[in-house]
């Protein structure tokens, strides 16, 4: 079955959320085991004070603070697959760019990882406003950034960056020289999804490293437009 | 009679340190790594008897390092540990890694047993 359309396409959208979200919950379950097991460190301790050998204040300041570090931590990852979530609100809408593709390299760095690659993002420092599709867009970069770290030698780096002028915003994704003797696949489904966007896309070279530009219109110029209530409460 | 040496090897950094000092007051001399690149330089260094493995780690994987670790180290025992039994499925494995595997979360005691467990049939000291 084609993921370019239809049941497919569906079906590849859902892949997408499951990978992601099994990713977190990865995560997350690691963060808990981390929590049982400071706990029940405090407990040992508590078992050793009942035989006479009490812990030292600092010794239960350090227990406190990991596990405070280790609840901000899950309290960080929630909301990032929170915010993920949350994309598939409305097909189309006003978006903030940079802090949509920081929480979505957030919620792969994990995944990239396990394929020993690193995602960098350099992005400038100012919000980035455009319309589009939330949910696809991320599925486009996530296509890109998994094709790359499926083929990339250990080690490597994934850079993302962020450029604009008055009418596009470009998203370059630069991945590691391939290996020896590969042949580029032509990406027929990436070609569709970024067309779905809309938006354009294009395959170049940087000093030896495959880049990809996907071009995307309707920047939004500050002021000419209300953010959206989900967007302020943060919900 | 000489303490069981056990090697814990998981990216998780806060929780294999925890790990490796409620093991050491259950008397068990542990050592923590955080990759699995760490642990072998440590398996060259020192005579473990059991390593405890995290599945899924960035860099040399949990199941690589338990192969290398079969082949190099024969007489060291292995255990792997996983939070979910998905991250097993699809993967090439031998038909006895079943009885490897311990689920997180688990309870400090399940850990201390599973491995008495596994050094125990061997009739090793210090277990």
């Amino acid at each position: 079955m084609s993921e370019h359309s239809g049941d497919g396409a569906m079906d590849a959208e859902v892949r997408f959320f499951g990978i992601v979200t099994a990713s977190v919950t990865h995560e997350l379950n690691n963060i808990n085991s981390t929590i049982e097991q400071i706990a029940g460190l405090l407990g040992d301790d508590l078992a050793r004070a009942a035989n006479g050998q009490p812990p030292a204040p600092d010794r239960l300041h350090d227990i406190q603070a990991r596990l405070v570090n280790q609840a901000q931590r899950a309290t960080a990852t929630i909301e990032r697959l929170n915010r993920f979530a949350h994309t598939t609100d409305e097909p189309r809408g006003h978006l903030e760019l940079r802090g949509l593709l920081e929480n979505l390299v957030d919620l792969c760095r994990r995944l990239a990882g396990l394929h020993r690659v690193e995602l960098v993002c350099d992005f400038p420092p100012d919000e980035l406003w455009i319309s589009c599709q939330p949910f696809l867009l991320q599925r486009v970069v996530f296509h890109c950034l998994s094709r790359l770290w499926l083929e990339a030698p250990s080690g490597e780096v994934i850079l993302l960056t962020l450029e604009r002028n008055t009418r596009e915003v470009f998203i370059s994704i630069c991945g590691p020289p391939p290996p020896p003797g590969a042949k580029g696949a032509h990406d027929a489904l990436l070609d569709d999804m970024v067309a779905a966007l809309p938006g354009s896309v294009r395959r170049s070279t940087r000093d030896g490293r495959p880049t990809i530009v996907i071009g995307l219109p309707d920047v939004l110029a500050p002021g000419s437009f209300r953010i959206p209530p989900n967007e302020e409460n943060g919900s | 009679m000489s303490q069981s040496k056990v090697l814990l090897v998981d990216d998780e950094e806060e929780l294999v340190s925890t790990l490796t000092d409620r093991l050491r007051w259950r008397n068990l001399d542990a050592d923590a790594a955080t990759s699995g690149y760490a642990a072998l330089e440590l398996l060259q260094q020192q005579n473990y008897d059991i390593v405890v493995i995290d599945l899924m780690m960035p860099g040399l994987d949990g199941l690589d390092l338990r192969r290398i670790i079969r082949r190099d180290y024969p007489g060291v025992e292995v255990l792997l540990i996983t939070g979910h039994g998905a991250d097993l499925e699809g993967q090439e494995f031998d038909e006895d890694i079943v009885g490897d595997v311990l689920l997180k979360p688990f309870d400090i005691n399940e850990l201390v047993a599973r491995i008495r467990e596994k050094l125990g049939n061997d009739g090793r000291a210090g277990v």
